[in-house]
């Protein structure tokens, strides 16, 4: 818990950092994709965010790290020193997807429990923020969504715009 | 005979990095396997959840 805690603290602020420019490729009905550049001290690493629709309300939301090898791996540890502007680039983009598809939903969880855990935290440390713009709901285990809630451990989340400010 | 049976072989068109990149993504284990997952989860519950709405009902 400790651990998650320092790891929760390293990435508040997201929200006040610059995201990166961002750019998308034109739409398929099925999938859009977007790609920008995490720009760390030594290296810059091409990263995809990538929504896929798997039903007639929901996409799937994939950030990936684009390896030299032309592969894509949403679990390397990058350690580029820029999470808090890669996570404001993911926000900036999400924002983005659901302006022009306003009645879609977006579904997301972490690569790891781990990784599902402090996005969680993440939410709950912004909630009020995003609540304005968007809806959270939590997904548990068995597929149920719910209200999002900051003390329940869910299997991953789906975000929408809030309707009232569309 | 042998020339009857020569086809014409079509230049192959470049694909653009878009293309190659959207290709890439549609083949990559990674994308397959984490679209199948979310497929499964949310589709789970799907037919009891859609008369209602529970996180913008009260």
């Amino acid at each position: 818990m400790k651990g998650q805690i320092s790891g929760i603290r390293r990435y508040v602020g997201a929200m006040n950092y610059p995201p990166y420019n961002f750019t998308s490729l034109p739409d398929q009905p099925d999938e859009v994709i977007y790609q920008f550049s995490s720009q760390g001290p030594s290296r810059i690493i091409p990263k995809v965010v990538l929504f896929n629709q798997i039903d007639r309300t929901f996409y799937n939301l994939a950030l990936l790290d684009e390896l030299p090898d032309g592969t894509f791996s949403d679990t390397v540890v990058s350690n580029n020193q820029d999470m808090e502007r890669v996570l404001a680039t993911v926000i900036a983009i999400l924002r983005d997807f659901l302006r022009q598809a306003t009645s879609q939903r977006v579904f997301f969880q972490g690569s790891t429990a781990a990784r599902t855990r402090l996005y969680r935290m993440l939410i709950g440390t912004y909630a009020a923020e995003f609540g304005e713009e968007f809806v959270i709901a939590g997904v548990l285990p068995d597929g149920r969504q719910e209200a999002f809630q900051a003390n329940r451990e869910y299997a991953g989340f789906v975000v929408y715009l809030n309707q009232s400010t569309v | 005979m042998n020339h009857m049976l020569k086809t014409k072989t079509l230049p192959v068109k470049d694909q653009s990095p878009d293309e190659t990149l959207r290709e890439r993504l549609r083949q990559s284990p990674v994308v397959q396997e984490k679209n199948a997952a979310a497929r499964q989860l949310i589709l789970k519950a799907i037919p009891v959840q859609e008369a209602t709405d529970p996180v913008t009902e009260k």
